[in-house]
């Protein structure tokens, strides 16, 4: 965040939040829950995995026309702390080959695993989806990612595998199930 | 308002810490207004909104109450911060036009309004978030069960967003 001030990139003034030049907003986790919930009854959710990820790539988008000459691992280690600021949990990245454009990230104390309670399916499209955009952009290539355990299943930790759909190597019913389009 | 952010992040009312937000204990996130706007339209085709705004009603007035008991305000003292605290949350700028106290009505009109600025153009308000934001703030401010309806919207072709509140019935 303080990197952020200090380069005027972040700005609060009369209810409008700017953020890289563009509006952004604080939304209740609880009601960012409430909807996903309702999107999970009616077999939607994905709706918001292929949204997130256009919002995705249009954020690194942004942060390449503000930080020209931003290395993917830059701008990746600005993604993971945007994560932080943006209170859906602590993003890891515990794995990144940048020849197979591939990689796996951690989701630590995930709000929504937090406030949503059990599920059973993985439940984190948001984080799924916006990192999957970031990477697309970043990594010139159309980026896929799969979650592959979540806490909210009962799991030990959130995992999300990235890679193009055709490297992606995962159960089949979880490549269906999240990344069919609606 | 950078004022306020850090004064506010000081007493540790609004706290980012371990990929978390709390404000007054709430918690909050930054979800991309875009994928908000798919996600409002996607349950309006679903006659579904009332999710959003029951949602934001319960947790607007979890977050006021929060807010009246480590300050130990009156609904006076509250009704005064209201617009301060909902501004924090960016979703534009509001303002109480007119408070009726003996009826417990209350007009706010809100100014660049986020969400009616991406969706577009539409055959009724969209600032269902916002509605149920400040019906839960003012039900417990006015410690009665308060609705809040849109009655104008830029979105409908209106000049500005404008609201009314007043008691359920």
């Amino acid at each position: 965040m303080s990197k952020l001030f200090i380069n005027n990139q972040i700005k609060f003034r009369s209810g409008r939040l700017e953020i890289l030049g563009v509006r952004d907003s604080f939304t209740p986790t609880k009601t960012y829950v409430e909807i996903l919930r309702q999107l999970i009854v009616q077999k939607k959710e994905n709706l918001i995995y292929w949204s997130a990820k256009d919002a995705g790539v249009m954020w690194f988008e942004r942060m390449a026309r503000v930080f020209p000459g931003l290395r993917v691992r830059e701008a990746m280690n600005w993604g993971i702390d945007f994560i932080a600021l943006s209170g859906w949990g602590s993003a890891k990245l515990e794995r990144f080959d940048i020849d197979k454009k591939s990689a796996v990230f951690l989701l630590e104390n995930s709000s929504v695993v937090r406030l949503f309670g059990k599920s059973d399916t993985a439940i984190d499209h948001l984080f799924r989806g916006l990192v999957a955009g970031a990477l697309t952009f970043a990594l010139k290539s159309d980026i896929d990612a799969v979650e592959v355990s979540c806490i909210a299943r009962g799991d030990k930790v959130c995992k999300f595998i990235f890679a193009p759909k055709e490297l992606l190597v995962a159960p089949e019913k979880v490549m269906t199930a999240q990344l069919s389009k609606l | 308002m950078i004022d306020l952010i850090t004064s506010l992040t000081m007493a540790r009312k609004l706290d980012f810490s371990s990929g978390d937000i709390k404000y007054n204990g709430t918690s909050l996130s930054l979800i991309p207004p875009q994928v908000y706007v798919a996600l409002l339209k996607e349950l309006r085709k679903q006659n579904k909104e009332s999710i959003i705004y029951e949602s934001s009603k319960k947790t607007s007035y979890d977050l006021f109450s929060e807010i009246g008991r480590s300050k130990n305000k009156t609904s006076v003292g509250l009704l005064s911060e209201l617009s301060t605290h909902l501004n924090l949350l960016s979703l534009g700028e509001v303002r109480l036009e007119m408070h009726d106290e003996t009826n417990n009505r209350y007009e706010f009109v809100l100014a660049n309004s986020l969400t009616a600025e991406l969706y577009g153009n539409s055959d009724s308000p969209v600032d269902v978030q916002f509605s149920g934001l400040l019906a839960g703030a003012l039900s417990f401010i006015a410690s009665s069960n308060i609705d809040c309806e849109e009655v104008e919207c830029v979105s409908t072709g209106s000049k500005f967003c404008k609201f009314i509140a007043s008691v359920k019935k």
